[in-house]
């Protein structure tokens, strides 16, 4: 028993090595690779790549998607006039084929919606408390509410002078809730409770039954609207004010597919995109006054993957491109990396606020390297007058996680001495 | 007479270095050992491994019965470390000490004979053990082993770091109380004279020569010193009459625990002819020199 | 004999812990105060929109500094005195049965550690509650509870450090203790990060544990200064 105590200092050590050898390795040996956007012009109908090089030079490169064309900035710029119609309006080159938008800018500009998620948002847990404000206040702009809320057994409002529960307040909203039929406590709660925005439409709220529910306060009373989910689960929701009131905002079910609820009757629009892992990628919604773009992107254990849709304004798919960016160009120190390291350990998830292990980057090769620091490994044992038969679990974790397992073992396992034998 | 404690066939190596091979001694209860040895001999891996701070590489070393690394409670209570440099607590003072201390011996701790030493230092009570000097602080930690009223006493190096006075006076006192007391000790030291007034048995270790386990008027009876003149030719080899020798110039000393005869006629039979053979008295630092050999 | 050992433990780091306490006590008036200036120069609703959107207002960054650093220094005082000139061996040789002997450093430690953590979560808990709903409290406590394994384990490695004769585990614990913060502290100062870290601090603590309970062993096996 005694011998064995050793082993969780060690594997410990292994796990964190595997996590950080790898990353002080591709800090200092790896490249940077190219970075490319890919944009859908509305004036050609197709993809344009920029192409941003490696490098000292910080020259973007436009070009058509097979890299057969380049084009100068200026002209790139006219294959978007939604976004760059200052410019060409003021070079008089926006485009004929959009003309009817050149005096029109205002319609552009009350197009534009933007969505970001990102995976973090859905793992990222909340204090629970939230103003709920009025949205039908007869000032312009947002106000913060005297009370926040909280939801337990009730919805309480809670008064932030005296930290007190506000009896009448609680009353009201709890019973409007329950009589719509809400199942308290609630599971999950979306909405974006800050004053920067437009106007507010409070929040969306799944009960404990999964219904889905729409929470606001108009002229201090609770308006409460129970929404048919179709047997949608709803994993979250990215809540977007938007003057161009379009959509409430973006749901992600727990089947994967993506949606937008619409202000139409709380429609549930499916975005026309397959692959789509809210734990791992990103996903960006624009619009502009003709088509509708969804950017994927998603990083795979070893390239990242960039998917561009566009639809029309009826969500129907319209373009799809897809793009691959390998991590890095082969290369020598690529090809070493591969050799030496078995895996990789990931304790955390980039901008996740929770933690769970994870081993990846598994390298087949590298378990040739293991066996050679095996018989390199026994070869000392023996020269050192140790008995091999001790070394079985050692030689076990070497085989396992190679050089990680060698370092740990050595500054922990006490080995560095020759012993007299006896 | 019971043993206090056993070594059997100790052999102790740091790495590949070996320290000693099948050394075996006990010590009998109510005996005082000295352990003594040159630097390097294995004179602190044997009291390290007697203390339980090494386990030796193999054999084994019981003290009272218990392998010396695992003691029970109740053992270790028997038992006085004085530790190489009278390591103790400094950051405590001499009252905090003794009552720290006498936590550990509530039936058994002597306070009277703690303050006994103590008192003859004349310094508060309050003093931090770090502020006092080598040769006080000496004092404070004898006074500790007295006042625990072990069976078995453990000294290693008492005398480090203490000028004559001191080391006079530790002598003194252990040697009344280890009397008075019928107390087990064993001890090491490199001041050959002070050992000479206190122990029964000697047990020297060394490097070249066989480990000597003896009690002390019989090494120094038995043991003797010849110096012949202007031998004839040198001396090559150490055997069962020549236990060591050192060759000068114009004269040979050898030690030997034979007697004079038995050495002449040995000489006769090597064809070793000299001017002049005289036995020579030696005190206990000389015997030990001469057993050791001298630096080269 | 216990009360002796604690008070010889107490005795070695008396001073560091009164250092503490005091500082800790300071920050925990400050902290009060400056909770309630806040409130009182601007709404309240203002103040928990700050604090529950962007974790502002509430500043306890002091307080995790002294939380956290509270393991390392009580380490440092209650063992580099034992391991200087190998004192540790008058404390094994005592006569108590050895692993207790051993595993009443950490007990001390440990406990001392919690005993102020206790105690100042117990006064963030009153201040914040005289303010703010419990909920908030939840919120800053997430960050405190990190701050409290992460002085357990710089508690331990320190220890390790000085117990250890090994140049190389030295070296070794050194290097992973800074290496293991840097793989928890990743969103250091965030409300409830790492919330299921909590499952895996006491796996680590234990094997540092366990490599310090090893350390001490040394003592008797073969390791003498």
């Amino acid at each position: 028993m005694n011998s064995l105590k050793k082993y969780p200092i060690i594997i410990i050590t292994i796990l964190v090595l595997s996590n950080f050898l790898p990353y002080f390795y591709d800090m200092a040996l790896s490249k940077r690779g190219n970075y490319v956007k890919v944009g859908f012009s509305p004036v050609t109908e197709t993809f344009i790549k920029t192409t941003y090089p490696a490098g000292a030079s910080r020259k973007a490169i436009y070009s058509t998607m097979d890299d057969k064309t380049t084009f100068t900035r200026e002209k790139f710029e006219e294959f978007f006039p939604f976004t760059y119609f200052s410019d060409l309006i003021r070079w008089g080159t926006f485009p004929e084929k959009l003309a009817s938008f050149e005096n029109n800018t205002s319609v552009i500009m009350s197009s534009k919606q933007r969505l970001y998620f990102i995976h973090r948002l859905i793992a990222k847990k909340e204090v629970g408390l939230y103003p709920l404000f009025e949205s039908q206040s007869k000032f312009s702009g947002l106000e913060l509410p005297e009370e926040f809320f909280r939801f337990n057994n009730k919805m309480e409002f809670i008064n932030t002078t005296t930290n007190k529960i506000e009896p009448k307040q609680t009353k009201l909203f709890t019973k409007a809730l329950k009589e719509k039929g809400f199942s308290f406590p609630m599971k999950k709660i979306f909405g974006q409770p800050v004053t920067r925005k437009p106007f507010d439409e409070g929040y969306f709220i799944v009960d404990n039954n999964n219904k889905f529910f729409h929470l606001k306060k108009q002229e201090g009373q609770p308006f409460i609207k129970e929404i048919k989910t179709n047997g949608i689960d709803i994993k979250y929701m990215l809540v977007d004010e938007n003057s161009r009131m379009e959509f409430y905002g973006l749901v992600l079910g727990e089947n994967k597919r993506t949606y937008l609820l619409m202000y139409d009757d709380y429609e549930f629009v499916e975005l026309p995109i397959d692959n789509f892992d809210y734990t791992t990628d990103r996903l960006y919604v624009s619009t502009n006054p003709l088509y509708r773009y969804i950017d994927v992107d998603s990083n795979l254990e070893d390239k990242e993957v960039t998917t561009n849709y566009v639809t029309n304004l009826d969500y129907e798919l319209v373009a799809k491109n897809s793009l691959e960016f390998p991590y890095e160009k082969e290369s020598f120190f690529k090809k070493l990396e591969e050799s030496i390291f078995p895996f990789q350990f990931y304790f955390s998830k980039k901008g996740s606020y929770f933690y769970y292990p994870k081993i990846s980057n598994i390298n087949e090769k590298a378990f040739i390297f293991n066996l050679l620091i095996v018989l390199l490994y026994l070869v000392y044992i023996k020269y050192s007058s140790r008995r091999i038969s001790e070394h079985i679990i050692n030689s076990i974790l070497i085989l396992s996680a190679g050089i990680y397992a060698l370092i740990a073992i050595f500054t922990f396992a006490r080995l560095l001495y020759f012993r007299k034998k006896i | 007479m019971e043993n206090i404690i056993e070594c059997k066939n100790l052999t102790h190596y740091y790495g590949e270095r070996k320290v000693f091979e099948n050394f075996s001694f006990s010590i009998p209860k109510g005996k005082i050992i000295g352990l003594l040895g040159k630097n390097g001999v294995g004179k602190s891996t044997t009291i390290n491994i007697l203390m339980g701070y090494i386990q030796p590489t193999s054999g084994e070393c019981l003290v009272y019965g218990e392998k010396s690394y695992e003691l029970t409670p109740k053992t270790k209570a028997k038992i006085g470390l004085l530790h190489e440099g009278h390591i103790q607590y400094d950051f405590m003072s001499i009252e905090e000490l003794e009552e720290f201390h006498s936590a550990f011996f509530p039936k058994t701790w002597k306070k009277e004979l703690y303050y006994n030493l103590v008192d003859k230092l004349k310094v508060p009570y309050s003093q931090t053990i770090k502020n006092l000097s080598c040769g006080q602080r000496s004092q404070v930690v004898l006074g500790l082993i007295f006042a625990q009223d072990a069976e078995l006493l453990i000294l290693d190096d008492y005398s480090m770091g203490l000028d004559v006075g001191y080391r006079t006076l530790f002598i003194e006192y252990l040697k009344e109380y280890v009397v008075k007391y019928k107390k087990t000790v064993l001890i090491t030291s490199h001041i050959m004279q002070d050992l000479e007034e206190i122990v029964d048995d000697v047990i020297i270790l060394d490097k070249e020569q066989e480990i000597l386990h003896s009690n002390l008027k019989e090494f120094m009876n038995t043991f003797k010193k010849f110096t012949i003149y202007q031998p004839s030719k040198k001396i090559n080899e150490k055997d069962e009459v020549i236990t060591n020798y050192e060759e000068f110039s114009k004269y040979t000393n050898i030690f030997s625990f034979k007697d004079e005869n038995t050495l002449i006629n040995y000489l006769d039979k090597k064809e070793i002819s000299y001017e002049k053979i005289e036995s020579l008295p030696m005190d206990f630092e000389k015997a030990f020199m001469g057993y050791t050999g001298r630096y080269e | 004999m216990i009360k002796a050992l604690i008070k010889k433990e107490w005795k070695k780091t008396k001073n560091i812990t009164i250092f503490f306490v005091i500082i800790l006590t300071i920050s925990l008036i400050h902290f009060y105060f400056s909770l309630s200036n806040a409130l009182e120069h601007n709404a309240p609703s203002d103040i928990f929109q700050d604090i529950v959107r962007k974790e502002g207002t509430i500043d306890i960054s002091f307080l995790l500094y002294i939380i956290t650093f509270i393991g390392p220094l009580l380490a440092f005082f209650q063992f580099s005195s034992e391991v200087s000139k190998a004192r540790l061996r008058i404390h094994l040789h005592l006569p108590l049965k050895q692993n207790f002997l051993i595993h009443f450093f950490s007990i001390y430690g440990v406990s001392v550690i919690s005993f102020i953590f206790i105690i100042a979560n117990v006064i963030v808990f009153l201040s914040l509650n005289t303010f703010f709903p419990i909920e908030i409290f939840y919120a800053v406590e997430s960050k405190f509870l990190i701050s409290y394994f992460i002085s357990l384990g710089l508690y331990l490695s320190l220890a390790i450090f000085l117990i250890n004769p090994s140049k190389v585990i030295k070296i070794g614990i050194t290097t992973l203790s800074i290496l293991t913060s840097l793989l928890f502290l990743d969103h250091v100062g965030r409300f409830f990060v790492g919330q299921n870290l909590y499952f895996y601090f006491p796996f680590i603590l234990l094997s540092y544990y366990l490599l310090l309970f090893h350390s001490f062993k040394l003592y008797t096996k073969g390791y003498v200064k």
